[in-house]
């Protein structure tokens, strides 16, 4: 079956907002995206703010006009050389950053809006209506103007109304960050069970890696306008291909090295055997979590091991947080609680094969915007 | 934070209209063309024909030959300088001491423990419903020399021959326009002494500023973006209005900009000189441009400061101690001295069978004879009745368009906007009698379209006058309004139009009716355009007034005004009703 989104070197120029700005080079906020979305996938664009990863989802709901490429949904061009279909008339749904709930209407007539728009019977209007009100267990409040609803509330009005028309793709636009962090983690179940239950192919915008590995089929990472890498979260978390996507996807360290042979680096520290490296010449980091390190007694020599002196520890209830200075390069070791080593004491780290990969590097100077964004991020060149 | 004020998100700039490309070019071009069309002919056209006919012999469009003789008459006549000099006092002075009531009311009404601060916030609006001729009118009842009440009981008290006040002077003039200026200095300087973050205040305080020095250092440079943005709307006021310097002024020869114009284009005899009139308007529309451009740049200015302290804090309050009661005297004073002194004489004149002082002799004589000549006049019916339909016409065109044209400019990317937005402003430094003048050339040229010495020349002239207040209205709540809002009805599949009819429209209704009441209860009372384009048919109430003023019926003038005051009322009621926010309500 064909994919119910395909997106081919889509550009979007940055616009300039006066001419002072335009003497100087504009670099595009979507820079030569392409993506296949399969039928039926929960697909997340996941990067920092400025990426263009809301520049792409709004291009696909029409919101904004790209410069070039193509947009299909379902296999109809919504956006191309010779066509251009208005918003309304593409077969989508978007729930916003803000709700973007109408403050002038109640509940039921929010969510009756898109089914008025299709000119659909009154009866089905009434029934669809209820329906998406069930789902998200809004019943009860469907005639009270919708200002009277909470938070949490006025999202369940914003994603009925979205799943209401029962449109091909729903756009999601971080629909959950404006909500506090508990409600989050509610909503987020709730959503993916919905989604589920509805089989409907879904693009969720976020910056939030947690909520897009726990909520995805697939990712794809973006960054300055294009795509990085793209793959299902477990892939992305354990085997990235670029140091990008390890950094911006949980706690990665990284130290540039030289490919020697095919199954192994040379590191700072000395020669490591690695699991597995991308295709390309290069250049490469080494890239290890800390909670993949396994320490050892002194003494306790073998390939990839390195011998260190414990100089910090903290203690965080379900880990043990070990900074270890190797060869005079100091890294992090996130140990389970209970082996405690402490200050002063020598260990032996353990690089372990399967976990250590080679990884694409970006350019220093990319890297550096980002990481301050990323928290126990540690970057040694 | 409610929904419809929530911030603009970053990902989401205007919106293109319609998505077209290639075949839909015509459909993104659409609207820039109809509203060029629109303000071009409302705004452009007419100042333009004005500048033109200044280059012309005749000042006649169509008539042959271009020559510079206008100008160099205007500049080689000294009395040009007199009148630039005679215009700028009066606007300047009258600003002034606007500025300084204004400013004193909004500080004691907001930041101090004033006994009935509170009522005064409300009551401020009701000078509004004094149209300034009336309250021109009432003034001259209570200060002519000859006849004026004050004057006369002044007299019979000391004895005195000579008058000791005249309003019939430049003096008069300032103190009239003034206490009109009043409550709009108030509106616009009241938000700023509300919102001025104590703490910055409390800041200066603490490092030891004395309280002097915390005003001059800290309040009056908060304050300065508002005062300058007051000033200088109060003052392109003065150098536009006609009525107070209409009543006031001509009658003892001293004449403005806006009362020239008016003087000149109906001379005793002969046609008038359109050539040295237009000259002349030109003139003064560059620097009346400068200002309105000047007055947009620190209405821009002065709400990023406003908006710099967004907290819910209240100001600090000032102790006034034994001197609050003497302020609650002064506040009363200007009360009576704005609204309720020349309310009460209007009446009071309404109900005399000819023009006296109060007086107990007189309370016998009170007679309703002038209401009952009012009423039974076929004229005055027909008057009320042209006031009623160019009022209520006008208002809706001006909120419809200005719904319109702030759409364009706020929410779309059609070419052009800004140059739409900058045409909607410019009515705002056009004297009305001028506006009215070039209409009249306008209709001249273009006898084609009949509408001259009709009512339809009135709307059109109000529309153009009032356009301005309607988009800086329509604007703000656009601006106000999340463009989401609007995206997820495209994304809920509706279309263009009925996103605006069933989304836009009304989250704007609230707006949109206080433009329309304010713009009608103004159509409603406006002299100066109506003066300017009057002719058989198209009398308006404000007009019928003058006529009866001129003419000396001061008794029936009285009469007309007290009927037209009735009528502001209501009005003035209704925008407090409408305007004001409604629990429960989404703003």
């Amino acid at each position: 079956m064909n994919p119910m989104l395909e997106i081919r070197a889509l550009v979007k120029d940055y616009i300039p907002a006066s001419e002072r700005e335009a003497k100087a080079p504009a670099k595009p906020a979507v820079d030569h995206v392409d993506l296949i979305v399969e039928r039926g996938e929960f697909f997340t664009l996941l990067g920092p703010s400025g990426c263009g990863k809301t520049t792409t989802l709004r291009s696909v709901a029409g919101l904004e006009t790209p410069t070039s490429g193509e947009i299909r949904i379902a296999d109809a061009v919504v956006f191309g050389e010779r066509r251009v279909v208005p918003t309304h008339k593409r077969d989508i749904a978007m729930v916003f950053q803000s709700y973007a709930i109408w403050p002038h209407m109640s509940v039921r007539q929010n969510v009756a809006f898109p089914l008025r728009a299709a000119r659909l019977p009154k009866a089905e209007i009434n029934e669809r209506v209820d329906e998406a009100l069930r789902m998200v267990h809004l019943e009860a409040y469907a005639d009270r103007p919708a200002t009277a609803l909470s938070g949490g509330q006025q999202q369940r009005v914003a994603f009925a109304r979205a799943v209401v028309r029962r449109a091909k793709l729903l756009l999601l636009d971080e629909p959950l960050s404006n909500l506090d962090a508990k409600l989050r983690i509610e909503m987020r179940e709730e959503l993916r069970t919905l989604q589920r239950q509805l089989g409907i192919t879904t693009i969720f915008v976020t910056h939030d890696q947690e909520e897009a590995l726990s909520l995805s089929d697939r990712i794809a990472v973006m960054r300055n306008g294009k795509v990085v890498e793209v793959g299902v979260p477990e892939q992305l978390y354990l085997e990235p291909s670029h140091s990008f996507t390890a950094q911006f996807i949980g706690q990665a360290q990284l130290w540039p090295v030289q490919a020697d042979g095919p199954g192994a680096a040379r590191t700072p520290f000395g020669r490591v055997e690695v699991g597995s490296a991308p295709a390309g010449d290069g250049p490469f980091d080494l890239f290890v979590r800390p909670e993949h390190f396994q320490l050892h007694p002194p003494g306790a020599v073998g390939p990839n091991r390195f011998e260190g002196e414990v100089v910090k520890t903290s203690f965080s209830g379900k880990f043990a947080e070990i900074d270890v200075h190797v060869e005079g390069i100091q890294l992090r070791v996130e140990a389970l609680a209970g082996r405690h080593a402490h200050a002063g004491d020598r260990v032996v780290v353990e690089f372990p094969r399967e976990h250590c990969r080679l990884v694409l590097r970006e350019d220093p100077a990319g890297l550096a915007e980002i990481v301050p964004g990323v928290p126990g991020l540690e970057l040694v060149v | 934070m409610s929904i419809l004020t929530a911030p603009r998100q970053q990902g989401s700039p205007p919106r293109e209209f319609g998505s077209g490309r290639g075949a839909n070019i015509f459909r993104r071009w659409l609207p820039t063309i109809i509203l060029g069309v629109i303000l071009g002919y409302l705004v452009v056209i007419p100042l333009a024909l004005l500048v033109l006919g200044s280059f012309k012999p005749t000042g006649l469009l169509f008539d042959p030959g271009f020559t510079l003789r206008h100008y160099i008459e205007l500049y080689g006549n000294p009395n040009t300088y007199v009148l630039l000099g005679t215009s700028a006092v009066f606007a300047f002075g009258s600003t002034l001491f606007a500025l300084v009531l204004g400013a004193a009311l909004a500080w004691l009404a907001e930041r101090t423990d004033m006994p009935g601060r509170r009522p005064v916030r409300f009551l401020v609006i009701l000078p509004m419903a004094m149209p300034p001729v009336l309250l021109a009118i009432g003034w001259g009842l209570l200060l002519s020399p000859r006849i004026g009440l004050i004057n006369t009981a002044l007299r019979d008290a000391f004895g005195i021959d000579q008058p000791l006040l005249n309003i019939y002077s430049m003096g008069g003039m300032i103190f009239v326009q003034a206490i009109s200026m009043v409550p709009t200095a108030y509106l616009m300087l009241a938000p700023a002494f509300r919102n001025m973050d104590p703490a910055l205040e409390e800041a200066a305080l603490a490092s030891g500023a004395k309280p002097f020095r915390v005003v001059t250092r800290v309040v009056l440079p908060l304050l300065w973006p508002s005062l300058l943005a007051a000033g200088a709307f109060i003052l392109v006021v003065g150098f536009t209005v006609f009525d107070i310097p209409g009543i006031l002024g001509m009658p003892v020869g001293i004449y403005v900009l806006s009362s020239e114009i008016y003087f000149q284009s109906s001379p005793p005899a002969g046609l008038p000189n359109y050539g040295g009139i237009s000259a002349l308007a030109s003139v003064f529309l560059v620097i009346l441009f400068a200002l309105s451009w000047y007055y947009q740049r620190q209405t821009n200015r002065s709400q990023r400061y406003v908006t710099i302290s967004g907290k819910a804090s209240r100001a600090r309050q000032f102790q006034l101690g034994a001197w609050k009661w003497v302020a609650t005297g002064m506040v009363a004073l200007y009360f009576i001295v704005g609204v309720f002194g020349p309310l009460i004489v209007l009446a009071w004149t309404s109900l005399l069978p000819y023009y006296a002082g109060f007086s107990t002799d007189m309370l016998s004589r009170l007679t309703l004879d002038n209401h009952v000549a009012l009423a039974s006049n076929p004229s005055v019916l027909g008057a009320a009745v042209n006031s009623i339909v160019v009022a209520v016409v006008a208002a809706t065109v001006v909120t419809l368009l200005s719904a319109a044209i702030s759409w364009v400019v706020v929410r779309s990317r059609a070419r052009g906007r800004k140059v739409f937005d900058m045409l909607a402003f410019l009515p705002l430094a056009v004297p009305h009698t001028m506006i009215g003048l070039a209409l009249i050339f306008v209709y001249l040229t273009f006898t084609a379209v009949p509408v001259y010495g009709t009512i339809w020349i009135l709307v059109i002239a109000f529309v153009t006058c009032y356009i301005s207040f309607g988009t800086r209205s329509t604007n703000s709540v656009l601006f106000q309004i999340s463009g989401e809002l609007e995206e997820s009805a495209h994304t809920s599949g509706a279309g263009w139009m009925r996103t605006f009819r069933e989304i836009t429209l009304p989250l704007m209704r609230p707006a949109l009716i206080a433009v329309w009441i304010w713009v009608a209860a103004h159509a409603m009372r406006e002299l100066s355009a109506a003066l300017m384009l009057q002719g058989r048919d198209n009398a308006v109430f404000p007009t019928l007034l003058w006529g009866y003023w001129d003419a000396g019926q001061a008794t029936v003038a009285a009469a007309a005004g007290v009927w037209l005051i009735g009528a502001l009322f209501v009005f003035v009621i209704l925008t407090a009703v409408f305007g004001r926010k409604k629990k429960g309500d989404f703003r």
